[in-house]
């Protein structure tokens, strides 16, 4: 079957491999499948952050949508002054209608102190309760705002803010 | 550890012999050869219920053995998995021209590409035919004897190698 080239390379081969240094034993093989069938539950936890996710887009964008469509005109960005705060910016031209707010950072606020911050701005607030779990939000805390803080509206925008509910 | 007797029994009287075969598999690494071995027998063990009512349960865990390993063609040995056993190595050497003879091997099986190490391991080795190669490895007989013969030419330009497998004659 071999030819002669071939029969001494098989002769050489079965010359040539050692002794194993060591025997297995089954044990050790157990082990390491117990070990394995430990890994799928770092695999699930990522589908589930990427939801979570999924879920804080989705209700951003749902309240941004609301937003527009009740006819809020959209905001003019960087129409202020750079350091336009709450307070009204006094250079404006007389004719000019609306002053320019700062919108300032309402999330983390209680919903009653996230109005009460608004309001006293010049700026209109509606808040929405959600009953849809969102990661690491306590109930009754803001966890989303819309326009974003920082955004330069005119005064009397309506900001959205999102309150988880149990 | 709950584990069937029988399939402790079959580890012991397996292992040298796949461990053997995984030496040349590996290219001479008994670390490797190791953890290829005990991949192999981890999937027997999945399925040890199935295999152990098997005419050949050996030749089932060989098979696995083989096509994992040729599954790990390309891929970078990343997947050790640490454990808290440590090896005893006792070193079995055989008399220097052994050692050299081994040494040569080694480096010969280090020229070939997985597929020709596993034909060369099969056919020459383990002595089994064209046929059986190619069972085993799930190809062709004809891809049996081609990676037969590319890993041969190889093997002839190997220093060491290449008065042995002429016989001795100068070439």
């Amino acid at each position: 079957m071999l030819n002669a080239e071939e029969q001494r390379l098989a002769d050489l081969l079965k010359s040539a491999v050692p002794e194993p240094p060591r025997q297995l034993s089954a044990d050790q093989i157990t082990m390491r499948r117990a070990r394995r069938s430990r890994g799928p539950r770092a695999v699930w936890t990522r589908p589930a952050l990427a939801a979570a996710a999924v879920v804080i887009i989705g209700v951003t964008t749902a309240l941004a949508a609301r937003h527009w469509s009740a006819g809020t005109a959209p905001a003019p960005r960087g129409t202020g002054q750079p350091a336009a705060s709450a307070s009204p910016s006094p250079g404006r031209t007389p004719g000019s209608p609306a002053r320019s707010v700062r919108v300032p950072l309402v999330i983390g606020m209680t919903a009653a102190s996230a109005e009460q911050v608004l309001e006293r701005l010049g700026l209109s607030v509606k808040v929405t309760e959600t009953y849809i779990a969102v990661l690491n939000a306590q109930p009754g805390i803001v966890v989303t705002q819309f326009p974003v803080a920082g955004t330069t509206v005119p005064s009397k925008t309506t900001v959205s803010v999102i309150v988880p509910v149990p | 550890m709950t584990e069937s007797p029988d399939f402790a029994d079959f580890v012991r009287r397996r292992s040298s012999a796949l461990l053997r075969s995984a030496w040349l598999l590996t290219g001479g690494d008994w670390a490797l050869a190791e953890d290829l071995v005990q991949t192999a027998f981890g999937e027997v063990w999945k399925r040890w219920d199935r295999i152990s009512g098997m005419e050949a349960p050996d030749a089932y865990a060989h098979k696995v053995m083989v096509n994992t390993f040729l599954r790990w063609r390309g891929r970078r040995w990343t997947r050790e998995i640490a454990s808290g056993r440590i090896p005893e190595t006792g070193a079995v050497t055989g008399g220097f021209g052994q050692v050299d003879t081994r040494e040569s091997v080694r480096q010969a099986l280090r020229e070939l590409t997985a597929k020709q190490r596993a034909v060369i391991t099969l056919r020459y080795f383990e002595d089994r035919s064209e046929a059986e190669t190619a069972a085993i490895m799930g190809c062709s007989v004809g891809t049996v004897k081609s990676q037969s013969a590319k890993a041969l030419a190889r093997l002839r330009h190997v220093p060491g190698l290449a008065d042995v497998l002429t016989g001795g004659t100068a070439c």
